[in-house]
């Protein structure tokens, strides 16, 4: 594994502290996961006012259509702050907001035949597209993941392509402070696309590692990692943040806090804690994802290429869709979950009097029957049709259109479909063909 | 339906609003429209409408609000002047669109109910089901939902005014649920809630406080209420809806709807089944 050259260190609690505030200090607002109420039972994308509204001492318990949090035992001392996975909602929802007016038009006082057209301002697209104004702080997201910063570049890539990007320069770009995720859920199958659990391309990376500090001689540091809750008094568990710059952007932020004493380079067995923690990590991904592609040939195929891209195309007018959408209730949630789902729609409305018009940009899903409405109809009629217009859209036609997946891994389709259909079940099965 | 000159003494577009079996939810919609009222009373003649005003003015109507659905001999024969005096019917709420709440009648007896409730059950004159008004006239428009949601109100008649498809999505609740952010609350919190199958426009009032949907707004396009119904019986342990639950919850505002209805009777049937075998 390519490591930066020298990681940090961050102790504690108060390590971490020192590090969110430094972010905060330097960008407009802090989105990251975080519950919308005490009793939420999900993490969602938030904006975080200060480091109090990290989630902290929560464990997210993911399966096919269910999720549920979990809390750490009461410890002020250790508990964590990463080993949750992605909340429902996404960076998407700041990138492509769900509504947006597009422009409205008013009726001229002197000509009632003619309109006067106002744009939404270039300033508002801007920021909707994460260009904010130079002049003003960047966004930034603290605490995202891999396959949310993958999410992102994949949906700016869809701007670009389709023209709606606007070329910028980095400062103008948001600051992206991520955190590997040490604890997988059971949906994510970030590892088959060939990345992840933890980022290289971020700002900044932070992995949360737990050591033992004063190691038991009957309890080695493995067993140790092993370990999910806090025991107090028998074993003092301490709690570190591996930091790793990546860009000229991060950078400043490790020298600022290391020039304070806050941040420290990494001692030998510090990097040996780092890469035992992710390499279990990785080892549960490849066991989540072993328990849904039985076929190990076709586990260990990276999913991002265009292989799989052919192999579903090639079953394209396969009966199996009709089987694996039978339960399917096209209702549109795993498209409005996805980070990289992009499709919109608009609404027109008029006041009563008819003197005013606004037209809205509205996130739309391929399963409604409006999607694919053209003159004569309804394209996808079916439930299947539409099914396979997204799984094939994600993981075949994408790599047509865009040059590359349109699903980054994340699982979110699979954790919040309300019938638990399991999308990389689901195409593992469509890529084995009519049997 | 009207674009002439716009600002010139145009003639106004007469508005009537008519009542069958409802609970008048519906057209109290109109009258709640606190900030469009006015512009609305302007915009338009309100030339029948019993529940704002006693003053009546004849037909023929331009635009006609139909609430509340057909249950006795007189109703049936009223909806049909109706729709002849109507240029656009449009059928407002869950009565009009599917026979309402009433259309209860529709699984049981009715001359039963009649002799259990009423002294001299002779007095009564009653059809034995309730239905919505599209299976008696034919309809322009159906606004969905128990009530109908205000703003949906005057964007349907703002549309029809000045002749424009209105903005009414027919997908489900989860997509208004979504865009709000709203944490889905059958995965999260086990939650019998019929949103996934549910036709969009309340905005996910009920999930947005943390509780299932209802359906009172009656099947989405392409409901397929019978892998919903599985996987909330699965969740059943964990505080979802049991199999006579289930029957209820989809026995409600929109009992008579085609697939309401037959989930609801599949559901009643294997709960019985199973109350025989224990």
């Amino acid at each position: 594994m390519k490591r930066a050259l020298s990681s940090c260190v961050a102790e504690g609690a108060e390590g971490l502290r020192r590090i969110f505030d430094q972010v905060k200090n330097q960008s407009r607002c802090v989105y990251g996961y975080g519950l919308s109420h005490p009793a939420a039972n999900a993490l969602e994308l938030c904006e975080l006012f200060g480091f109090e509204d990290l989630p902290r001492g929560v464990v997210s318990n993911y399966a096919p259509g269910h999720a549920s949090l979990e809390k750490e035992r009461e410890d002020q001392t250790c508990s964590s702050f990463f080993r949750h996975t992605p909340g429902a909602t996404s960076p998407k929802s700041i990138q492509l907001p769900p509504r947006r007016v597009i422009w409205k038009a008013n009726r001229t006082k002197e000509d009632h035949q003619k309109f006067q057209i106002a744009l939404a301002s270039a300033e508002q697209q801007k920021s909707n597209t994460l260009q904010p104004n130079p002049e003003i702080l960047p966004v930034a997201f603290f605490g995202i993941r891999s396959c949310d910063l993958r999410a992102m570049h994949t949906l700016q890539n869809v701007f670009d392509v389709q023209g709606q990007g606007v070329p910028k320069s980095a400062a103008e770009m948001p600051l992206l402070i991520t955190a590997s995720c040490v604890e997988p859920g059971h949906n994510c199958f970030c590892t088959s696309f060939g990345y992840g659990p933890e980022c290289q391309d971020s700002d900044l990376n932070i992995t949360e590692c737990f050591v033992e500090e004063e190691v038991q001689h009957n309890k080695g540091s493995e067993s140790a990692l092993e370990k999910t809750k806090c025991e107090q008094g028998k074993t003092a568990r301490k709690q570190i943040f591996v930091v790793d710059a990546h860009t000229t952007r991060g950078r400043p932020i490790v020298e600022a806090l290391s020039k304070d004493q806050h941040l420290r380079h990494a001692s030998q067995h510090e990097t040996a804690l780092l890469t035992a923690t992710l390499k279990r990590s990785q080892q549960r991904l490849k066991e989540f994802i072993a328990a849904r592609v039985p076929n190990e040939e076709n586990r260990s195929k990276v999913w991002a290429g265009a292989d799989i891209a052919k192999q579903l195309r090639d079953q394209a007018r396969s009966k199996n869709w009709e089987t694996i959408a039978e339960s399917c209730l096209s209702c549109g949630n795993c498209t409005m979950v996805c980070p990289t789902c992009f499709c919109t729609t608009v609404e027109d409305s008029i006041d009563l009097e008819a003197q005013r018009s606004e037209r809205t940009q509205v996130w739309d899903s391929c399963f409604t029957a409006g999607h694919s409405y053209v003159h004569g109809g309804t394209v996808h009629k079916s439930t299947p049709s539409r099914y396979r217009q997204w799984m094939m859209h994600k993981l075949s036609s994408w790599h047509d259109q865009f040059g590359e997946s349109g699903c980054v891994g994340c699982g979110r389709c699979t954790t919040w479909c309300p019938v638990g259909i399991d999308f990389l079940a689901s195409a593992y099965q469509m890529t084995k063909g009519v049997e | 339906m009207k674009s002439k000159k716009a600002g010139a003494q145009q003639k106004k577009a007469k508005l009537a609003v008519w009542k069958f079996a409802s609970c008048d939810g519906c057209q109290l919609s109109l009258l709640d429209l606190e900030d469009e009222l006015l512009l609305l009373a302007n915009s338009v003649e309100i030339a029948f409408f019993l529940e704002a005003s006693s003053r009546v003015l004849p037909g023929p109507y331009d635009v006609s609000l139909v609430e509340g659905s057909i249950t006795t001999r007189e109703d049936q024969q009223r909806i049909q002047d109706v729709r002849k005096q109507s240029k656009t019917l449009i059928s407002i709420g869950a009565c009009a669109t599917s026979g309402g709440i009433q259309a209860l009648r529709n699984f049981a007896d009715v001359d039963e109910f009649t002799r259990h409730v009423y002294a001299t059950p002779a007095y009564i004159q009653t059809l034995t089901t309730s239905s919505a008004i599209s299976e008696h006239v034919a309809v322009d428009y159906e606004l969905r939902g128990c009530p109908v949601n205000k703003y949906q109100l005057v964007e349907v008649l703002t549309s029809t005014l000045h002749g424009k498809a209105p903005s009414i999505p027919n997908e489900s609740v989860c997509m208004e649920c979504k865009r709000q952010g709203q944490t889905c609350v059958i995965v999260a919190n086990n939650t019998a809630c019929l949103g996934p199958i549910t036709h969009a426009g309340c905005g996910a009032i009920c999930p947005r406080y943390c509780r299932g949907c209802y359906g009172c707004y009656g099947p989405k396009e392409q409901c397929k209420p019978a892998p919903l119904s599985q996987k909330l019986l699965e969740r059943a342990a964990k505080g979802s809806a049991s199999q006579n639950e289930l029957a209820r919850l989809f026995r409600t505002f929109n009992c008579n709807s085609t697939e309401f209805r037959a989930e609801s009777l599949l559901q009643e049937e294997r709960a019985q089944k199973a109350k025989k075998h224990s």
